[in-house]
Parts: C-alpha cells; structure tokens; sequence
C-alpha cells in the first residue's frame, strides 16, 4: 500500500515538474514606468558594458527621452556568439517583445526580400524622423544604404566610411634586424619573414581577411557589393564592372603569396585551426605583425609597451573605395506595436547632437572635452576600466552620423594623418550603396557560397603545394555551380540601381 | 476495488488500473509530443518559400526548388559515399570495441577494479565535443602539440596532421570510438550480466576454456541485441555526426573537400544562406534516405532471423 502511495506521488511530482517546465516557455510581459510610458526594446551585438558610467550615462540619456517622448529604452546585448542566427530566429518566432535591432548588410540583403523587417513608408519617416528628414534635405541618398529592391526597410549609418587598410609591426624588431622603413608592401613581407627566420617562438602573422584587404587596397580601387560577403567586388573607376574575386589575377598572385609566406613559417601549418585572435597575439608579442584598418591597429598600439614602438603603415597610390553605409544600420520589428516611437527614439539619438554625444562620447566635460574641428580629447582614458565611460561602440556603431561624428585627437601616432589622408582620397562610388537581393537566385548562391568555403581557406593558407591546379578546382567549382547565371544577376541588378 | 464499476475488459478499465504507470509514462509522451512529433508539420517548409510576415502556413509553395542545391554541386555521390563509408566504420568498428570492453568487464573478477575502470572509461562521453576538438588539436597542432613534441624528442621529424588529408579518416575514428566506447558498453554489458549464469558454471564443469565459453555462449546470447543495436544505429547511417566533424576538422577545407558528409556541406551552404526552406529540404531529404535504409536493413534482419527485426 505505501509502495503504491509513493509510486503515485513520484509519478505526481514528475507530470507537475513537466507541465511547469513547459510552462516556463511562455512569453514575457515588458513593464512601462506608468501606464503612459512607452518601452522601447533595442537589440545590438555584443557584451553589456560593465562600468557604472555607462548605466549613469543610460540613465541620463532615459530620463531625457522621459522628458522628450515619454519613452523609455531598454538594451538588450546579444553577446558575439552568432549574432546573425540570434537575430534570425527571433524575427522568424514572430515576437513583439523588441522594436529595433542593429543589422549588417549582408543579413539585411538576405532577409528584408523575405519581409523580415518594416517596411519605413516615406510617410512613417515623414511623420517620426522630423530631424533625419531635415538632414535629407541637403543629401537625400544618405538612406539609399537602407533600401533593398526600392524598399526601406533599414536606417543606415549616415557616413560613407572610407576603408583602409593598414598593418602594423613592432619598430623595435625592425631596427634590431637592420631593416629600413618600410615603403612598399614587398617591404613588410619580407619583414615578416625576416623576423620568423631569427625570432624564436613568433610567428609573422594570425592568419585573417585582413591580408587580403591590405594586398589589393591601394593597388587597385575596388569596392564590395553588398549583399554578397565582399566576395562579388567592383571596380570604382569604372561605371558599373563587377566580378567576383576569386576569378581575378590578384587573388591567384594572392594565394601564391600565402603559399610562399607560409612556406617560410609565417603561420603556423595548422593555423587555420587556430581559434585565437589575430589581436591578442600581436599584443602579447607572439605576431611580427598586425593588418586591420587604421583606427583598429591604432587601438591595439595603443595597449602595447612603448619600447615596442609600433609603426603603422598604409601603401599603394590608388584611392580607397567607400565602404557601405549598409554595413551597419537598424531595422524595425514587423510586430512591434510601438513602431513610431522607436523612429522617433533613434531621430533623436541619430540626429540630435545633446543624445549623439551622450550615447558615442558619455558626459561632456567629465569623460571628453570639445578638442575643436571635428575632434575630441578623452578625458577618463587612464582611469580603470570600470570608472570609464566605454560606449559600446561596435553596438552604437549604426548610428554613427558624419555631421556630429569626432575623432580622437590623442590617437596613436600617424594614426589620424593616414586616416585623414584615405578619406581626402577615397573614392565613393554609387554602387557602394546598393544592395544586391541574391534571393532571386538562392540556389546558386547557396552553392558557390559553399564551393568558396570549400576551396578558398585552404589556398588562403597556404596549406596547397600545387597552387595552379587547386585554383583551377575553384573556378571550374564555381563555374559548375552557377556562376555565369549568379554574376548576370548581379550586373542586371547593378545597371538597374544605377538606372534609378 | 474502485474499478468494479466498469467493464472488466475494455479501455477506460485498463486506463483506470494502469493509472500510475501511465501518469509515469506521461512526461515521455508529452517530450516526444511537444519536440518530437510536432516540430515535423515544419517540414512543410521544404515546400515553401519562408516569408517572415507570412509565417510557415501562409508562405508561398515553391514546389522543389528548394531541393535543388543538394544536386547542383555535383557532388552529391561523394557526399553519400562519405556519408555512408565512415558512418559505416564508426558503427561496426564502434560496435566491435563496445562489445570487447563488455565481454572484458564480464570476464574480469575483480569487482572494485572493473567498478573503476567502467566508471573511467564512460568519462568521454559526457564530455563535450568542443573540448574534444579542442583537445585534438592541442595534441595535432604542428607546433606545440603533444605528439609532435613526443615525436622531436624522440629525434624524429615533425609530422603535420593538418596538411595530411588521409590520415584525418582514422583520427576521426579513433575519437569517435573512444568517446562512445564506455557508455556503449553498458547495454552489451547489461545483457551479458542479465545471462544465465548456470549456462556458464555447466560449460566450466565440461571443461570449456575462456574463450569457448566467450565464443559459444556469450556472443550467440548477444546476437539479438547486437541485431537490434545494429538496426537502430542503421538509421543514422545517412545522418553524418555532425559534432564530430565540426569540431575535429574545423574550418579546415583541406580536409574537408575529401571528408565532406551531407551534414557538414549542408550547414556549410546554409550558414552563410540563412535559408529555412532549403535547411529543411535538406533534412527531410536525409530523413528520407535514413528511413530507406532502417526498412532495407530490417527486411535483411527479418530475413535471418524473424525475431531480430524491428517491425
């Protein structure tokens, strides 16, 4: 009798333990302040910064939309786990628990042709963004980098970012070997391998992306079609030509480069299973050298000893090309049923430069002062981490806005003069702002994207002893895979965004 | 006594009498229920081009393009043959180690010990294939890796794995059958404990050595359940592990153009496609090919021996 009683609690226990945890996927109820109150769900990349400036600065910036809107905005970080699938699935599940979302280029010229995303009438604009409007009227494509088929469906950053590509090395290493300054790329290969020859335990460099960009940048004018992983580029002297990377001469000299730097042991051999950053390795001494954008080599400089005395170099004559302003940009829930006031929240944080300075810079006079001429001066950059005011620029990086925009103006040395010097030159070509729909064509880019994944690491690395024949395998890969139809689809679609 | 009142055959009787076990069952059907069964109606998806404003219902039908891709490469043949060659060797080489460790672990008479060898050797399977990806290239990597380090100073030459594409078919098997060794031991295990031991005391009395006893009675009793182990794995024969793959090969494409699986080539053309239609085009198609060959392999059982089949 009592082994009965305790079998029908047992089983009890379990149907209600079960039921509960069922339960527990239900969806959560957002709170307003009062009843009036509206919250606005803003979902961005990364990790929610720790310092007890940014909450103060946060707090600040809600009590002024309290003030301004009655709306209240709650952060929502999704980690750098696979952002891109995060926010995939939380469109998919149809929730109305967030308003807007930070989104790259390339998610978005996936998803918006599958209406992901609210459509931005011109009248929603008209009647939320009062301020963006204005701004328009000076240049009315700013938001053409937010367009997908003729639709808005996104708010791009207002600026067209020049990239440029740069590499940094350690001074210290280049003297103590007789090397001279660097004047041309061949100059930093043989860097490279000059320290691997004679400095034990360090390798040239982390293998990335990062060395295509500095191969081909300043050699050539080519920008990135987005929409297509950077892997369908343009050339920004001519009017509309567009091919796909891996079918220039550039990228097969490229793989022979690799091929020969890894010969000389400039990467490990196993490196393209090496999981750790490209950053963390030329900080901590074990890389010769370092290739990213400027801003970002001079940031790493900036956190390494003095008397390593990186240098940081740019080469080449031709002008850089303007990077999408597509790259970074905020889209709208479908669902949401407070749509309006999120436009009329980002107005503000785009295009009011009392909220654009809080949000990018923290509090005037107390985490930066006005250095004059489009710079600013860091006022809390040796106090600790936890006391500074570290904006999550990578999550706010959207809204970056050319007409408020500020550089430091302590940066690294030479930093803002190479910085300076590829914006006068840059080329922004019209191109850079469309944005190309491969859902018109999923099957092949489903499988050129996967042949690419296939062939172009292991030549990247340089892991291929006969070059010429396995890049041959990739072209007749990507030929077999569709690759004549895919490119008329991008040249059609690019003639027509030209047309218009 | 409280069940008189109804018919002593029928269904609400048995519902009635059976009460507590079916409370007990409950969790299971509701599991198989909500994250089995349901989820299959997603299927429809391969049929469809998702819309996100629509929903999976209301979005348009596209008929098979979404079926298209998984044959436009070409490479469809090699991506069975791989598929299914090293599934293969992961099953009977896999097999053949759990049932040794098993019959081992019955042979031994010293309880303590094979108490703390079995509890170590189940240890891999509860870890992570992360950390045993990450565990294999700290033991491969060309540099600083274990073996290699072994290997200089022994005074041989350094060997580079990575670049080495055949050898990555027996690394992979030599993880993968270490991994689930121990634990797939237990139901081998299980079977031979489960066994009459008065069959074993008469074949000792009538002088049958170790390996008699082993050979004539511990493996003909194991045969169903070999059988039955066999058929059940035989429905993943299709479905490459992905886990092992990913995290033992990585991104490295060297290896992966010859070791390519169906799993691995779809999630690679899908990660960078975000695509839900062609996502479960693929799927469906290899649950196709997994039910095909379960029925196949069931008919050959059933044709050996009518008990061992499944259905």
């Amino acid at each position: 009798m009592m082994r009965k009683k305790i079998k029908s609690i047992i089983a009890i226990i379990i149907v209600l333990s079960t039921i509960f945890a069922l339960v527990g996927c239900g969806e959560s109820k957002k709170t307003g302040l009062n009843d009036d109150t509206v919250t606005v769900v803003w979902v961005m990349e990364g990790d929610e910064p720790t310092s007890e400036q940014y909450d103060k600065v946060w707090k600040k910036v809600n009590e002024m939309l309290l003030e301004d809107l009655n709306v209240q905005v709650e952060l929502e970080f999704l980690g750098y786990t696979n952002p891109d699938n995060q926010k995939q699935l939380r469109l998919a599940s149809g929730t109305n628990d967030f308003e807007m979302m930070k989104m790259g280029g390339s998610l978005l010229a996936q998803l918006a042709p599958r209406f992901a995303f609210a459509e931005l009438t011109d009248e929603l604009l008209q009647e939320n963004m009062p301020l963006m409007m204005k701004a328009l009227e000076i240049d009315p494509t700013r938001i053409e980098g937010g367009k997908v088929d003729g639709v808005q469906y996104a708010i791009p950053m207002m600026k067209t970012n020049i990239s440029n590509s740069c590499v940094a090395i350690r001074g210290d290493l280049r003297e103590k070997y007789g090397l001279d300054v660097p004047t041309c790329k061949e100059d930093i290969y043989e860097y490279i391998k000059v320290i691997v020859a004679n400095e034990s335990g360090m390798m040239g460099l982390q293998k990335s992306l990062a060395l295509w960009s500095f191969y081909y940048q300043g050699d050539v004018s080519w920008g990135a079609l987005t929409g297509t992983d950077n892997y369908v580029l343009f050339d920004a002297t001519e009017e509309c030509n567009l091919f796909m990377k891996y079918t220039t001469e550039e990228y097969y000299n490229y793989a022979l480069l690799c091929r020969e730097l890894k010969e000389a042991g400039c990467w490990s051999t196993d490196a393209i299973n090496d999981s750790r950053s490209a950053e963390d390795l030329f900080e901590s001494g074990l890389t010769a050298a370092y290739f990213h954008n400027v801003d970002t080599c001079g940031m790493r400089a900036q956190n390494m000893p003095e008397e390593w005395n990186v240098e940081i170099y740019r080469f080449g004559d031709c002008g850089d090309v303007a990077s999408s302003p597509s790259a970074s940009t905020m889209v709208f829930n479908p669902n949401s049923e407070h749509l309006e006031s999120a436009l009329q929240v980002l107005d503000l944080f785009m295009f009011d430069e009392e909220y654009y300075n809080l949000i990018q810079l923290g509090f005037e006079g107390e985490n930066w002062e006005d250095a004059g001429e489009g710079y600013y001066r860091d006022l809390d950059g040796n106090l600790p981490e936890t006391e500074q005011y570290k904006g999550n620029w990578y999550a706010t990086w959207n809204l970056i806005n050319k007409d408020f925009e500020r550089r430091n103006i302590e940066n690294y040395t030479g930093v803002n003069e190479i910085f300076n010097k590829a914006q006068e030159e840059g080329i922004v070509h019209p191109l850079t702002k469309m944005i190309f729909n491969s859902e018109v064509i999923p099957t092949e880019k489903a499988v050129i994207w996967s042949e690419i994944s296939r062939y172009a690491n292991a030549l990247e690395f340089g892991m291929v002893a006969d070059v010429d024949t396995y890049y041959k395998n990739l072209i007749n890969a990507l030929e077999t895979a569709g690759l004549d139809k895919f490119m008329a689809e991008v040249q059609k679609q690019a003639e027509e965004f030209l047309k218009n | 006594m409280g069940v008189c009142w109804l018919k002593k055959q029928g269904f609400l009787y048995d519902l009635k009498k059976y009460r507590i076990l079916l409370l007990m069952f409950l969790p299971t059907l509701v599991w198989f229920a909500v994250f089995e069964y349901a989820p299959m109606a997603g299927i429809v998806m391969a049929f469809k081009r998702y819309n996100f404003s629509l929903g999976i219902l209301e979005s348009p039908w596209c008929g098979l393009e979404n079926f298209e891709f998984i044959f436009r490469s070409g490479r469809l043949g090699k991506l069975l043959w791989n598929t299914v060659s090293i599934n293969f060797l992961f099953l009977v080489i896999g097999m053949f180690v759990q049932i040794l460790l098993a019959i081992l672990f019955s042979e031994i008479t010293m309880r303590r010990f094979t108490k703390v060898t079995q509890m170590f050797i189940c240890i891999p399977y509860f870890i992570s294939w992360v950390v045993v990806g990450s565990v294999v290239y700290n033991m491969l990597n060309y540099n600083y890796g274990f073996v290699n380090t072994v290997l200089v100073k022994l005074g041989f030459e350094r060997f580079d794995f990575y670049s080495n594409v055949p050898i990555w078919r027996y690394i992979l098997i030599f993880f993968n059958t270490w991994k689930g060794m121990g634990y797939g031991s237990v139901v081998y295990l299980a079977t031979v404990t489960g066994m009459d031991s008065e069959i074993y005391e008469a074949a000792q009395i009538d002088g049958a050595t170790i390996w008699q006893r082993i050979w004539k009675i511990t493996l003909p009793c194991l045969k169903p359940t070999i059988i039955t182990m066999f058929l059940l794995s035989m429905g993943s024969l299709f479905r490459g592990n992905y886990q092992v793959f990913a995290n033992i090969i990585g991104g490295n494409s060297l290896v992966t153009q010859e070791l390519d699986v169906l799993d691995t080539y779809i999630v690679g053309a899908m990660m960078s496609g975000t695509n839900f239609g062609m996502s479960a085009a693929a799927s469906m198609f290899q649950s196709i090919i997994c039910f095909i060959s379960v029925f196949i392999m069931n008919r050959v059982a059933k044709k050996v021996n009518e008990n061992s089949a499944l259905f």
